[in-house]
């Protein structure tokens, strides 16, 4: 044995080749040399085999496996459509806030990010989803990526970038704003966390509104980098336009504000409806919330009671015993009618007339201004059950009106053969029916409207109503038949003569009856009041000291333009609709008459009690270049029905003229405006300075919220009345 | 007496292939390193390259029989600075591996496998083709393990396994009988088996890499996670590949050390089925002109030398590209000729200037 590693080479020489143990031996055999090349040929084919194995037999698996990993899909949300009012005012709309999330493999010490997050973060105590217990939990399961916050104000952004913490990151996402905070809050509702919409028009146009989201592709790497780019991009959402005049819309609520306050009912509703297009003009519930902040909304809140609430309507009811009884001519105005001393037995049932009043004969027109029961229930019964139902399902009792809100009910109405003996009297009075306050509206705006039935709308159509040529003009070929003039769903319930006489009594019952408080300033109007008391829940009998007062009313009564209910829900002390109702109908008619320019048809009281300051309503027209004389003379030639058609009345509102109308319902704003000194905003509340802009005559356009910090034009300028004041506001 | 030492008798058309996938590997470290921090890598491998050729050219200067004098010691110094990396290199990545000279790193471990490729040759040559002793071989085994053994501890196990198919060249062609052979493997089967179940040569971490390809998608994001990345980056490469600097697998960072160990996925990713395998082709043809060498050589210890090279090439080619396709674990063996990396590609081209050299003197008398 050799040792180990022994030379065998000769080392001297180093260039010489060495004498080698086998030199010249064939070092690999022939057949070694084949089973090595057959080996790597195999191996190398082997490897081959494996590669087209994955790469063109698995290809598919591997490529989706390769995507599924890279490719991130991302909803990119689209842009909310915004929420006009009928003058193109924002009501909803939506910008763009920062939202805070984390990757939490890049945060160090998770527990005091957490802890100085919640710190900023957590403004609101309601809201557990920014608490320092599970920020800390979210970063601990996050693997790349856990929120924050979302939708946080710009400053607590900015106190967050502040920090400079690592792995925190910003994205922009949409928030849905309300300018005007609560105002209509139940009928635009409000958007949750994942923009979508929940309740009022947010909810029943949610397809629309919500636009449809993009797609973007991201590629993402390993350490979740995107790298990536928008595929598709969003479709934004439908802007819509509501027949609510943010004005009007005002009005009532703050008139409803004041009526709460004096009542301190469960809660009060206000619908205001345009008499001609049944566009309902406001709708104003208590209490409300603020849809900026929905974290605070409870479903209860959310409620719209004017069209998922249903009460017994009592007294105001009988405006539609009375119309049916007129126009199935079993009764005329002026007819006597004995009221058997405030007392009649129906099918063993003994209806009493309220207010321990008793009246013998009487006439038909009086009997309604005293609102006797009696009467109520001997009309129905002239006219007999079938022809009476019917009567209340032309009113639109009974069925949904199909106005674009959600959770409508079609209230509370049994057919004619599940009607017992006394259920006729019941429901002549008022009872044993469940209706909305948008159905009593659209009742009263019937009898307003000349007898048509309108279905209420709150959503501006967009196009004339189908018959008419975009010109208004019908476009009709000989021989066709001609078109319905009337827009869909509308349907003559009574006559117009019935309906003028209804109107005539309706203002008897203000200006004589029980509606004495509904009577306004410069205006005739008309209505009924209503008390009703409240089924108990829960024995199902009647409450005895809750009740409903309600009034439906209409004004002016010889050209009526706006239908008004008013309903106030568990009032307390007082509770009679003459009371609780009434005066709340006085306080936001009178002011929206004027709102709207409509001609005074009354003599104007000079008093302190008008709700609103004539003489800033009046300015004396000294100011005018014009001869606004002249043109109130033509105007005043024009038909009655032309929108021209002005008198000496100045506006502080136009809204748009609609035109599929028979008539429009309000006069369009014309050259005459007079000029009125732009009132001083500066320092205000948002809501005074609406308020004190209003009152002067002007439109008030508001940016941010607050108080005011800026006005343009300023304080002191002469502007035509019914200019628009810009105010910039911050807190 | 200098004809054979004559640039003609250089073997030309191999350096022609390597020199192809040297360029191939020199745009794929470019593409896959594009949007990392290893950014500009390619530029250094040039350089690698570069120094690599100059190598490869001094070495085949140097007739290997005066390599095969020195050798002891070489392998005495090699057994050094073994040692000194263990003592005082660098540790990366809890393994020291590296020597730091001046401004370099070196790992000694690469270039020992030279030094082992040598020493075998020289052992087995000088036991003139004989019928092997069991001493012999038990020598044989003596002369490899040492280096293995200081390589393992490092620990490096990856380098420790390419010094084995030094030794198997050398016996197979040494003379080993196949009833000898029958035994060894056999010991082998047994000591591989008595060592994975005693669980105390290696921890459960080493076990878990060496089985997980076996099945990647037990744990995606852990153990599997290399072996199924690569596994998608091939298969999605598809018959044409996404073409240059279009993998995301690479561009997406998803693909480990894409420059490196995984550069053939990153390849496969972006050349398709077509692509790897003509780089495949390459490789065999590399291959098979390395053992025309060894065939041709003038003398034993020539062939040796030869087929130690293509031993460990082979190994390292087998492991690599079987690592990438997922018929082999994860053991760190870089892709000789592509993977980025200066140790290895100075090994490749001084182990290709010895064959060289050895070419060149194949009209020896």
């Amino acid at each position: 044995m050799r040792p180990f590693l022994s030379s065998q080479m000769s080392a001297n020489t180093p260039i010489a080749p060495p004498r080698t143990v086998a030199s010249r031996i064939v070092p690999i055999r022939l057949g070694r040399y084949w089973l090595i090349a057959g080996f790597f040929t195999l191996w190398v084919l082997l490897i081959a085999g494996r590669l087209f194995q994955l790469q063109i037999l698995r290809h598919r698996e591997f490529e989706e496996k390769a995507q599924k990993q890279q490719l991130r899909t991302f909803e990119v949300a689209p842009r909310r459509g915004i929420l006009y009012d009928r003058n193109l005012r924002e009501l909803a709309m939506t910008v763009q806030v920062d939202s805070i999330y984390a990757d939490p493999a890049e945060i160090e010490d998770k527990k005091s990010a957490a802890r100085a997050l919640s710190e900023i973060v957590h403004t609101d105590p309601d809201d557990t989803r920014t608490t320092e217990s599970e920020l800390g939990e979210r970063f601990e399961n996050g693997q790349h990526f856990a929120w924050v916050a979302r939708r946080v104000s710009p400053d607590v952004a900015a106190k967050v970038r502040a920090l400079n913490l690592k792995g925190i990151y910003f994205q922009k996402e949409f928030q849905r704003f309300y300018p005007d905070q609560q105002i209509a809050a139940q009928v635009l509702g409000y958007v949750g966390l994942d923009d979508n919409g929940l309740g009022g028009v947010e909810q029943k146009f949610e397809s629309e509104l919500h636009g449809a989201p993009g797609r973007m592709y991201a590629a993402w790497d390993a350490k979740h980098h995107i790298s990536g780019s928008t595929a598709k991009d969003p479709e934004p959402g439908r802007n819509l336009v509501l027949t609510i005049d943010e004005n009007i819309q005002y009005k009532a609520e703050r008139a409803l504000d004041h009526a709460m306050e004096r009542t301190h009912a469960a809660n009060g509703t206000i619908v205001i409806e345009d008499v001609h297009t049944g566009q309902i003009l406001a709708l104003a519930i208590r209490p409300t919330f603020n849809p900026n902040q929905f974290r605070h909304t409870t479903q209860e809140l959310l409620k719209n009671h004017a069209v998922s609430d249903v009460y017994e309507p009592g007294s105001t009811f009988k405006l539609m015993t009375y119309a049916a009884a007129l126009e199935a001519g079993v009764a005329k105005p002026d007819d006597s009618i004995d009221c058997q001393g405030g007392q009649i037995t129906l099918a063993g049932r003994v209806i009493h007339d309220n207010q321990g009043e008793h009246y013998g004969v009487i006439p038909v027109h009086k009997a309604l201004e005293v609102s006797s029961d009696v009467a109520a229930v001997k009309l129905a019964l002239k006219v007999g059950p079938d022809r009476f139902y019917q009567f209340v399902r032309d009113f639109g009792f009974g069925t949904r009106s199909g106005i674009e809100l959600p959770g409508e009910t079609r209230g509370l109405l049994q057919p004619v053969k599940r009607w017992s003996g006394s259920s006729i009297g019941s429901i002549a009075i008022g009872q044993e029916v469940g209706v909305t306050p948008l159905q009593l509206v659209s009742m009263v705006a019937t009898i307003a409207n000349g007898g048509v039935y309108l279905p209420p709308h709150i959503l501006m159509p967009d196009q004339p109503e189908a018959g008419q040529s975009p010109t208004g003009q019908p476009r009709v070929r000989i021989g066709e038949e001609l078109p319905n003039p009337l827009p869909a769903g509308a349907h003559r319930v009574i006559s117009t003569l019935t309906a003028a006489e209804m109107r005539k009594m309706m203002e008897g019952v203000v200006l004589y009856g029980t509606g004495k408080q509904a009577q306004l300033n410069g205006y005739s109007s008309g209505g009924k009041t209503g008390t009703a008391q409240k089924i108990d829940p829960r024995t199902h009998t009647y409450s005895k000291t809750l009740h409903v007062g309600s009034f439906a009313g209409i004004a002016p009564v010889n050209d009526p333009v706006i239908a008004v209910a008013v309903v106030i829900d568990s009032p307390q002390g007082q509770y009679y609709g003459a009371d609780v109702a009434a005066p709340v109908f006085a306080e936001v008619t009178q002011q929206v008459l004027e709102s709207l320019g409509v001609p005074h048809d009354a003599p104007v009281r000079k008093t302190a009690a008008a709700p609103v300051k004539e003489k800033e309503k009046h300015p004396d027209d000294a100011a005018n270049t014009g001869d606004p004389n002249a043109l109130v003379a033509a105007a005043s030639e024009l038909p009655e029905d032309d929108p021209l058609h002005q008198t000496e009345q100045p506006q502080d509102v136009a809204p748009p003229t609609a035109s599929h109308a028979e008539q429009n319902a309000v006069p369009a704003s014309s050259g005459n405006a007079r000029a009125a000194k732009v009132p001083n905003l500066v320092g205000l509340e948002v809501r005074k300075a609406l308020e004190t802009a209003t009152a002067a005559g002007f439109n008030l356009r508001i940016r941010g919220s607050g108080k005011v910090m800026r006005q343009k034009p300023a304080a002191d300028a002469l502007l035509p009345v019914g200019s628009q004041i810009v105010v910039q506001c911050s807190r | 007496m200098r004809r054979f030492m004559s640039f003609r008798d250089f073997d030309w058309p191999l350096l022609g292939m390597v020199v192809l996938l040297c360029i191939i590997s020199v745009g794929e470290i470019y593409t896959a390193t594009l949007n990392t921090k290893f950014v500009g890598f390619h530029t250094k491998q040039i350089f690698w390259i570069l120094g690599g050729l100059v190598g490869m050219f001094l070495l085949s200067k140097v007739n290997y029989h005066r390599l095969l004098e020195i050798v002891p010691w070489l392998y005495g110094f090699s057994i050094l600075s073994l040692v000194a990396v263990k003592l005082v290199g660098t540790k990366v990545l809890g393994a020291r591996r590296w020597i730091r000279i001046g401004p370099m790193h070196f790992q000694p471990s690469e270039w020992v496998k030279l030094v082992l490729i040598l020493a075998v040759a020289r052992y087995f040559a000088n036991l003139g083709g004989r019928r092997l002793s069991i001493g012999d071989i038990l020598k044989a085994f003596l002369l490899v393990g040492v280096p293995m053994v200081l390589v393992i501890i490092q620990p490096d196990l990856g380098t420790t396994l390419t010094y084995a198919p030094i030794l198997v060249a050398g016996l197979l062609l040494g003379g080993i009988s196949i009833r000898q052979s029958t035994v060894l493997i056999l010991t082998g089967l047994v000591l591989i088996f008595g060592v994975w179940h005693s669980g105390k040569v290696l921890k459960p971490y080493q076990k878990d890499r060496l089985t997980s390809f076996l099945n990647p998608d037990e744990d995606p994001r852990g153990k599997g996670y290399h072996v199924r990345q690569s596994l998608i980056a091939v298969g999605s490469g598809g018959i044409w590949g996404k073409g240059i600097a279009k993998g995301t697998q690479t561009q997406g960072d998803f693909l480990p050390i894409p420059h490196a160990d995984f550069i053939f996925a990153a390849f496969s990713e972006e050349h398709g089925f077509v692509g790897a395998v003509l780089v495949l082709l390459l490789y065999f043809l590399i291959l098979m002109r390395l053992i025309q060498n060894a065939q041709t050589a003038a003398d034993l210890p020539g062939s040796l030398i030869v087929m130690g090279v293509v031993a460990v090439v082979t190994f390292q080619i087998l492991v690599n590209v079987g690592m990438v396709i997922g018929f082999m674990p994860v053991t760190g063996i870089p892709l000789p000729l592509m993977s980025y990396g200066g140790s290895s590609v100075l090994f490749t081209f001084l182990a290709l200037g010895v064959v060289m050299n050895v070419r060149m003197r194949r009209f020896v008398n």
